[in-house]
């Protein structure tokens, strides 16, 4: 269910609104990389057991590789490389 | 070969092969920090000297990355951030106890998988990232952008992993609702 471009929270899992809670919170730590193996089985044991879940699950997902492709990655300018080689070699580092 | 010589051909192994690889991550994380082509030279500058005269605090194989973004954060913090007349804080009693009252809001799961957020521009983006105060934008960077983990997080900031994960959660939301305020002005409802 979609409104104004966002999912609507309205409780709509087949679990307990808390435990529902706490595994989208597990669905982000998961997707951030911090949580432990046993705990990485347990939600996706979760996800598959309610379709909802998934469903927030791809969307987090999604919000990550959108960040993370849409923020502008640079290259640092070569003089900067010659510049702190440069700085390395002359002085007593 | 000295010791001396020996001890700086070690140091310029570690130097080369583990820190320099690294510098376009640093020179990313330092313009996002600072906006600031000039500024960010300075930042990673800083950075790579230091690195290079503490290598010897630094475990050779361990987590280089980590290391170096820590010395950068500290070198922005102590030498940027002063400077302003008016820092970007962090509202903390706003955010504080967050974890014990978690209420995952709308914003939470907007979808960015919608045409309009795949038609926006990096410049967009990057324009509702720089919208974050700094301390916000700080781990969204760290988290979103370098993958590092909370742990990692919370020791490059000096920031224990609740203040970090609630840290994360508010910035993420408010460049959601950026984000979705652009979307709006645009047109799309």
């Amino acid at each position: 269910m979609k409104t104004n471009g966002a999912l609507e929270n309205d409780h709509v899992c087949l679990q307990k609104e808390d435990d529902c809670k706490a595994l989208a919170d597990k669905i982000i730590r998961s997707l951030d990389g911090s949580l432990s193996h046993e705990e990485e089985m347990e939600v996706i044991e979760q996800i598959q057991k309610y379709p909802c879940c998934l469903e927030k699950m791809n969307i987090a997902r999604a919000y990550k590789a959108f960040i993370c492709h849409k923020v502008q990655k640079l290259q640092v300018p070569e003089t900067l490389i010659d510049s702190i080689k440069n700085r390395i070699d002359t002085s007593n580092l | 070969m000295n010791k001396d010589s020996q001890s700086k051909e070690n140091k310029d192994k570690i130097f080369n092969e583990e820190f320099m690889p690294l510098i376009d991550a640093l020179y990313t994380f330092a313009y996002h920090l600072t906006y600031n082509e000039e500024d960010a030279n300075d930042l990673v500058q800083e950075t790579y000297l230091k690195a290079y005269r503490f290598i010897g605090s630094y475990v050779s194989g361990t987590n280089a990355k980590a290391w170096l973004f820590k010395i950068l954060k500290n070198a922005f913090i102590n030498e940027y951030r002063k400077k302003s007349k008016k820092p970007s804080r962090v509202d903390y009693e706003e955010i504080s106890g967050y974890h014990d009252s978690e209420d995952h809001s709308k914003v939470e799961f907007l979808d960015l998988r919608q045409e309009i957020y795949q038609s926006m521009l990096g410049d967009e983006v990057t324009f509702a990232l720089n919208t974050l105060p700094v301390d916000f934008r700080l781990v969204v960077l760290l988290c979103d952008i370098e993958g590092f983990t909370y742990e990692e997080i919370a020791k490059i900031t000096d920031i224990p992993i609740g203040t970090v994960r609630s840290r994360l959660h508010r910035a993420r939301n408010m460049l959601k609702e950026s984000l979705s305020h652009y979307a709006n002005k645009l047109g799309y409802k």
